[in-house]
């Protein structure tokens, strides 16, 4: 059961090997405090959504099979972007179009592909929380990488206020901030930096005689 | 003058796929150019249709009675059922195209960019010409980035020059950041 966890957190990672989720990844990296943020809403809506299906899935027609499963997925996230706008509003600002969409990233269909008859539901639970934190594990060094190179610091703001930080580091000064990791072209950073990990973690493969 | 600039910072500057990286898995499933323009124009189609059965739904019925936070379950409704329909006839009336393009249409009713710009609605207070206009002109601009971007892939799949780390999804990246960065200068 562990062992199909770990697999989903870093072998089987959704995002590295299917490149799913790609725009939330991209949207949440902008800073350190919305990686942390986008990641506890990506795990709640993998823990909730699959897990419906799971049930409703033997009262699901085949015909019908993606609408119904589109109406489940576009609810549960709804309701997670609903209760991350109460608890957390600051570590999901600005998020606010991104996280109800987080239905449509494609993980959770995948996800739910995976659901065969002998599935138990402990084990299968457990690889979804697995593909959450391979996400997290994905999104969370990104999110600081491109924070550190567009600001200068390390920096997670408290869950209610914006000018207060749980920890606040000035690594380096703005005169050495990084133009591309800053302002309107911080996306653009951050794109690139994950592309520069893709190709890092293909090159590793490739030097270990697996061609990428 | 104002629908024209909302026209042309849409197609050009509001790009989603370059601003905001929407679907971009979307170009790891499609890889020719003829099906990107193919899933372009269904996709522009489909969030017409579904943007404008929307706007009054939203505008006369969610908006006074506070319901707002039903939009995007409605939006995904919408969406599925106007894509379900779609397959529907063009399997009836177009079976070539179908049997050629017909795989690909389950990824408009899962597509994120239609559900986006929809959605937009709900966060701006458009006028009803410019929600038009933007429902024209953002999946346009989609459709046009995509082709354009998928060129670029065949023609580096061709010439095969790519270093072996970054073909796939990384060459892809890195093309996308590249225009990105074009497009974020029309901005000044």
């Amino acid at each position: 059961m562990m062992k199909a966890m770990i697999q989903a957190i870093f072998s089987n990672n959704v995002i590295l090997v299917s490149g799913l989720g790609l725009f939330l990844l991209l949207a949440g990296s902008q800073t350190f405090t919305l990686a942390v943020g986008i990641s506890i809403a990506f795990i709640a809506n993998l823990i909730l959504a699959p897990m419906i299906v799971f049930f409703a899935k033997s009262m699901i027609q085949q015909e019908i099979k993606l609408m119904a499963y589109l109406i489940i997925f576009a609810t549960v996230s709804t309701f997670v972007t609903m209760v991350m706008m109460a608890i957390f509003p600051v570590w999901v600002e600005g998020l606010s179009l991104y996280l109800p969409l987080m239905a449509l990233s494609g993980v959770f269909q995948y996800r739910t592909e995976m659901i065969q008859p002998s599935t138990k539901l402990s084990s299968y639970m457990l690889e979804n929380v697995g593909v959450g934190l391979g996400f997290a594990i994905i999104i969370l060094p990104l999110g600081l990488l491109t924070e550190l190179l567009g600001s200068g610091v390390i920096a997670l703001q408290t869950i209610t206020d914006t000018s207060v930080y749980i920890f606040y580091v000035q690594v380096f000064e703005e005169a050495y901030i990084n133009g591309i990791f800053s302002g309107s072209l911080r996306y653009i950073g951050s794109l690139i930096l994950f592309a520069l990990l893709i190709a890092l973690i293909q090159g590793m493969k490739y030097i270990k005689g697996n061609r990428p | 003058m104002n629908l024209i600039m909302l026209l042309f910072s849409a197609l050009l500057g509001g790009n989603l796929l370059i601003t905001q990286f929407l679907d971009i898995s979307l170009l790891q499933n499609i890889k020719k150019s003829n099906v990107a323009f193919f899933i372009g124009l269904s996709m522009s189609v489909v969030t017409l249709i579904t943007g404008l059965i929307f706007y009054p739904i939203y505008t006369y019925l969610l908006l006074p009675n506070r319901l707002g936070y039903l939009s995007f379950l409605i939006i995904v409704i919408l969406i599925a059922f106007i894509t379900e329909i779609g397959e529907t006839l063009l399997k009836r009336y177009q079976p070539k195209l179908d049997e050629g393009y017909g795989f690909y249409l389950p990824l408009i009713s899962t597509n994120v960019i239609i559900a986006y710009i929809v959605l937009l609605l709900t966060s701006t207070s458009f006028t009803f010409l410019a929600w038009l206009t933007t429902l024209i002109s953002l999946p346009i601009g989609v459709m046009l980035t995509m082709v354009m971007i998928l060129v670029y892939l065949e023609r580096l799949e061709k010439v095969n020059r790519t270093p072996l780390p970054f073909k796939g999804l990384a060459i892809t990246l890195i093309l996308l950041s590249l225009i990105g960065m074009v497009i974020v200068g029309f901005g000044g």
